[in-house]
Order: C-alpha cells, then structure tokens, then sequence
C-alpha cells in the first residue's frame, strides 16, 4: 500500500528536527557499539566504571533518554573513546577522529604539467578525485 | 477476526521491511488511520515520530528505537524536553507498533496517550490491546508456519491470519 502525500508529509519536517532525530540514533548507536566493544556488551561492568546504578545506565541504554552534555562527557570518560565529533575546516585541529563520513581522511589527487600532486586532508566538502594507495600506484602517468 | 497484512511501500527499505495490517471488514490500514490523523495540537512530536521513521528505514528496526508497553511496542521512544513540557495534559503520543526483528516491523494505530497506564486512556486502550494481541498471536505463529524473520524478505506481504 502506498501512503496518500506521504513526500509531502515527510518534506513538510523542520531539517532542525531531522537533525535531532538523527543526532539522537547517532548517539545511541555509538554507545551501543562502545558498550559492546569495550564492556562485552555488559551494562553492569558501565555501571561499576562510572559508579551508577544498573537501572540508571540501563536507562540510558533503552534510548529513552535526553543526554547532557554532562552525561555523554562521562560516558566518553568511562569507554576511554570519543562518542561525539565537532566539524572543522582546521586540518591540523586537535579533535578526535570517530567513525563519520565527514572525518574520514581522503587524498585528493591532481595532476599537471608540473606532475602528480596529492594532498591529505580531512574534509568532507569539495574532493575532485578521490582514490586508494592501491589504485594510484596502478595508475600509469 | 481475520487480519490482511500488507507492505507500507514508502517505509520499505534494504535494511526493514514495514507492514501495516487490516481488519476485515474495514476499508483503511492500521497504520493509514494513524497517518491521516492531524495532531495539530502535537505537531513537533508528530514530525519526530515521522521522522524516528525515516531514520529507522536507513538504519533497520533496532529494538532501542522503541519503547515497550508490556507486549507492544510503541514510538516515540526518546522526546525532547521541549516537547514534553508541551504536553502539559496528557502522555504524547503513542503510535503502536510491533516489533518482529531489526527487519521486519508492522506498524499499527495510535493516538494521544492521556494516562501514564495505556489501558485507564480512552484514546489508545483500543490500540495497545490490538498490538497486545496481535504481538502474542504472532510469537506463535511464526514458530508455527516456520517464517524466517531474517532470511524471508516480504514474509508478510499479504498473508492472511485468523486472530
């Protein structure tokens, strides 16, 4: 079955609360993918780390909470890794690189009459070419 | 009562395939009901609700993307503080929801939630004791008639069951 003005619908959404929605589902995946990997997946070993309770941090687990920066500062204390990331145009800023798009290294690679010039960056934002070590080394110039 | 399950096509996806069912004897969906609601006096929460869904075609149906009101399931699970001080009156609200596995989700009806206990709310009584049901006929069942809920895309896709 097909929804009557379901585009409509779902383009009538401020952007400001898709933002918030997607932040918020960032956010819980995030903790969700650190407590398993640094605790195994178990809520009660969290707990002990950050002195809560079990009923507390499993609140937080269920996805049914607001998070403070406070709070998400704590929990990114207590897994030792970051679980939110600010943008920057600063290449050389001193911010922790998370598993985004937008902070993902790329190399962007131009060629001239004076050669081949590549240039690092971490950017999300006009990248003409982007290529692996392995096809620029399979690249005949 | 027989149930017509059918694909929401606009909430499908590679990752979650989202159904909605009918009654018999009606002419309009579950989830059709709840969608031509206004909400005008919801409007924020309604546009989250929306778009928790637009997130959960992207991302599959997780179980943390809901919350559970004994055998059913229900969004929103997280609302801004904004938005619950808003509701000054009631609970927000409440759309119904069964979860299957992070693939398969049947979307149902719902409304706005007067009481903290679904059952005292004369708006959404009716719909969480359908989701109830229908959740606790569906563990059964599929054991029964042997659906993959991983493996078996569009496993629901107009089946018909007796409830």
């Amino acid at each position: 079955m097909k929804l009557k003005n379901y585009k409509e619908r779902i383009e009538s959404i401020p952007e400001s609360t898709n933002r918030d929605v997607k932040h918020s589902f960032d956010i819980l995946d995030r903790i969700h993918e650190l407590l398993q990997e640094k605790f195994g997946g178990k809520q009660t070993l969290l707990a002990e780390k950050m002195g809560k309770t079990e009923a507390e941090i499993s609140k937080w687990i269920k996805g049914n909470h607001n998070f403070t920066m406070k709070t998400i500062s704590k929990l990114e204390a207590a897994f030792g890794a970051p679980i939110i990331a600010v943008c920057t145009s600063d290449a050389n800023a001193n911010f922790e690189q998370v598993k985004l798009p937008f902070n993902t290294l790329h190399k962007t690679v131009s060629v001239s009459e004076f050669g081949l010039k590549e240039e690092e960056e971490l950017s999300f934002i006009d990248i003409k070419m982007t290529l692996a070590d392995e096809e620029i080394d399979e690249m005949s110039i | 009562m027989t149930i017509y399950f059918e694909l929401i096509e606009d909430l499908c996806s590679k990752f979650v395939d989202i159904y909605t069912v009918r009654i018999d004897g009606e002419t309009t969906f579950e989830y059709e009901k709840y969608f031509d609601k206004e909400f005008a006096q919801h409007k924020e929460e309604r546009d989250f609700i929306d778009s928790s869904l637009e997130e959960i075609k992207k991302r599959g149906a997780l179980a943390r993307y809901f919350r559970y009101e004994e055998q059913a399931g229900a969004l929103p699970n997280r609302v801004p503080d904004e938005i619950v001080k808003l509701n000054e009156t009631d609970q927000g609200i409440r759309l119904y929801c069964i979860r299957l596995s992070d693939n398969v989700l049947i979307l149902l009806n719902g409304d706005i939630k007067t009481t903290q206990n679904p059952e005292y709310c004369p708006n959404v009584r009716k719909h969480f004791r359908f989701a109830k049901k229908l959740a606790r006929f569906l563990t059964t069942y599929i054991n029964e008639e042997r659906i993959d809920l991983v493996n078996d895309q569009y496993c629901f896709h107009k089946r018909e069951v007796e409830l």
